[in-house]
């Protein structure tokens, strides 16, 4: 009975991993949901236009599509611009933007997961896709439904940054650091091998320990807007403007240091669990 | 005696009806060609009035009495301002305003879709999320939403935009909210399209899906109070069309085999039937009246409506692409290559 309620669980958990379908070849994967953009963060995993077919993620009904940029005197009807929404059993959509459309939805309002929705464009602008969660009102990161990408490489942590008297001071052993509040900042990236090529991407979450105490934690889970700011939220809310104020360089959280010896750690992992860590020692001054 | 009494009496009673309820007789509109020019010549300072136009992948300006034009080829996209033009390349994500004597003013550096409403100069994100408004190659605003801009409409004063969410929200001249609203009712939230009244009291809303609505929304106080709706009977999964003339009193919006009219003073609308799609609607001042151009592949109908919605002139024309503008008294037509002045006289 036990093997085949552990069978039971397992097949179902298999189908409603593997039921999604990635919507175009991961092979012309381009950047990961959370990447920063136009001081923003993307909502979605965008793909280098090449050309490639792109399919539904699963089978769903057309509730929005725009195949012309029609805005005041904006007309334009190149590939671009384009944009098509699904709606999905389970109180959530999937968005394409970007594509080639061969006017199919014009003729139905459902589409299965087989029928091609059209081809990445050639121009300048990437397919990008996005999954939004109805319930939460969110964009929620479409790799936590999506089949693996069975990557089984480490993120890199190249290097730690702490933010104090207006300036970055990149962390190195036994580094004197003056006590009191500063912010951290992680040079940090995923590595994917795609198409035999090594890529690197934005890691999935950070993790930050002083002296064994977890002090900042957040994950590229979903993207929420409360009062008009948007948030980061997974293991915590992070505002992306706080996110991005790195630059290219990953917030990790605000800290407050005392004196003596401290040890900071960095825990960063890719969406498939991949963890790679980092620690250092620093002498702190009054 | 009081027959010539009850004789009198009820004249002065047909008298009195017909002073306090004029009849209104249908003017007996028709379209008079008055010039046409050809759409030809290279950049110039236009010295009249003059009506921009975008005719399949040409832009340019001719002026209304018809002496003067210019055209030029579009790269990927044109914006038509009032003194100069934005006329870009998507692969170089700079927009070079150009004035009318062909002097460059200003490049901004922006890789998103710049577009212009009532000569306000806009430029939407790559991924449909932001908005920033330039004057003078400055950026004076820009606002970043965490849902798909869907429709866009914008007076002098303000901006509304209508997101997948199913919100809508009226921006004031600095980018600030200033009314935020989703209508709601329906299976799905998603808004479809909106579109404000050049004076900034009507606010016109398609939204969602099973049923699709349309609402209308008044200023009072200082807010917008929904005072009208009705659901549509064919639903679209796509943004559709709306028009509010600019005599601010009516809105007109796209439907299957025709298109409806909502009078804002009666709360009330109206489907006119026609065969065509509608693509553009004018208040022409000189006449009361308005212009309704509607068409599909190769062809077009131009039709003049009084303000009771009757039609009164209804012209069919070949051709793709067609520009239909107006101005008083005049519905100025761009096709193949050439500008046509038709004035509409009784």
């Amino acid at each position: 009975m036990k093997k085949f309620t552990i069978l039971f669980v397992f097949s179902i958990l298999s189908f409603s991993l593997y039921s999604y379908q990635w919507p175009t070849s991961k092979d012309f994967l381009l950047s990961f949901f959370g990447t920063p953009k136009n001081n923003c963060l993307s909502d979605g995993i965008e793909f280098t236009s090449d050309n490639q077919a792109i399919y539904p993620l699963a089978d769903g009904e057309i509730v929005y599509y725009q195949d012309e940029l029609i805005f005041g005197d904006l007309d334009y009807r190149g590939d671009e611009g384009n944009i098509l929404v699904l709606n999905h059993i389970g109180e959530f959509k999937s968005i394409y933007r970007n594509f080639t459309t061969n006017n199919l939805f014009n003729m139905s309002d459902n589409l299965k997961k087989e029928e091609m929705i059209g081809v990445s464009g050639n121009q300048n602008d990437n397919f990008i896709f996005s999954i939004y969660d109805d319930k939460r009102k969110s964009y929620i990161n479409p790799q936590q439904i999506l089949p693996f990408l069975q990557d089984e490489r480490k993120p890199i942590i190249d290097s730690v940054y702490l933010d104090y008297e207006d300036s970055l001071h990149k962390l190195s052993y036994n580094l004197s650091v003056p006590a009191g509040a500063s912010t951290i900042y992680v040079n940090t990236w995923d590595v994917v091998k795609i198409n035999n090529n090594f890529k690197k991407f934005t890691p999935f979450s950070i993790n930050v320990f002083v002296d064994g105490l977890e002090l900042y934690t957040s994950s590229f889970s979903s993207l929420v807007e409360i009062d008009n700011k948007i948030f980061v939220s997974g293991a915590s809310d992070t505002p992306v403007d706080t996110i991005i104020s790195g630059g290219e360089l990953l917030y990790g959280g605000n800290i407050f240091l005392t004196k003596g010896n401290s040890i900071i750690e960095i825990v960063v992992k890719d969406i498939d669990g991949n963890e790679a860590s980092k620690s250092y020692s620093v002498l702190v001054n009054k | 005696m009081p027959d010539k009494k009850i004789i009198i009496l009820s004249i002065l009673i047909v008298v009195l009806f017909f002073l306090l309820f004029p009849l209104k007789f249908s003017s007996n509109l028709s379209f008079r060609a008055k010039k046409a020019i050809k759409l030809t010549g290279n950049l110039k300072n236009i010295s009249n009035d003059k009506i921009p136009f975008i005719y399949k992948n040409k832009a340019g300006f001719f002026s209304i009495e018809m002496d003067e034009a210019w055209v030029m080829k579009i790269n990927d996209g044109v914006v038509l301002l009032n003194n100069g033009f934005i006329n870009y390349s998507r692969s170089s994500g700079q927009l070079d305003f150009i004035n009318f004597n062909g002097e460059l003013e200003y490049s901004i550096i922006n890789n998103g879709y710049p577009f212009s409403i009532e000569d306000r100069l806009f430029i939407i994100s790559r991924d449909r999320k932001s908005l920033s408004e330039y004057v003078n190659g400055d950026q004076i605003w820009t606002r970043t939403f965490n849902y798909i801009i869907t429709d866009i409409d914008a007076n002098k004063q303000s901006v509304i935009l209508g997101f997948m969410n199913g919100y809508f929200e009226v921006l004031t001249r600095s980018g600030d909210s200033f009314y935020v609203y989703e209508p709601g009712g329906s299976r799905l939230s998603i808004i479809y399209g909106c579109n404000i009244s050049d004076d900034g009291k009507y606010l016109a809303i398609i939204s969602g899906l099973s049923p699709q609505r349309f609402s209308l929304y008044e200023l009072k106080n200082y807010e917008y109070k929904p005072v009208f709706a009705m659901n549509l009977e064919k639903e679209f999964r796509k943004t559709v069309k709306m028009k509010i003339p600019s005599d601010n009193k009516i809105v007109l919006i796209e439907g299957d085999e025709g298109f409806y009219v909502v009078d804002f003073d009666s709360k009330s609308s109206k489907f006119i039937k026609s065969d065509y799609k509608l693509i553009n609607a004018r208040y022409m001042k000189g006449h009361d009246v308005y212009m309704v151009h509607t068409g599909a592949v190769n062809f077009n109908n131009v039709r003049i409506l009084a303000r009771d919605f009757k039609t009164l002139l209804s012209k069919d024309f070949f051709g793709d692409d067609v520009q239909v503008s107006t101005g008083d008294d005049s519905v100025f037509i761009v096709i193949d290559d050439s500008a046509l002045r038709l004035d509409l006289t009784e």
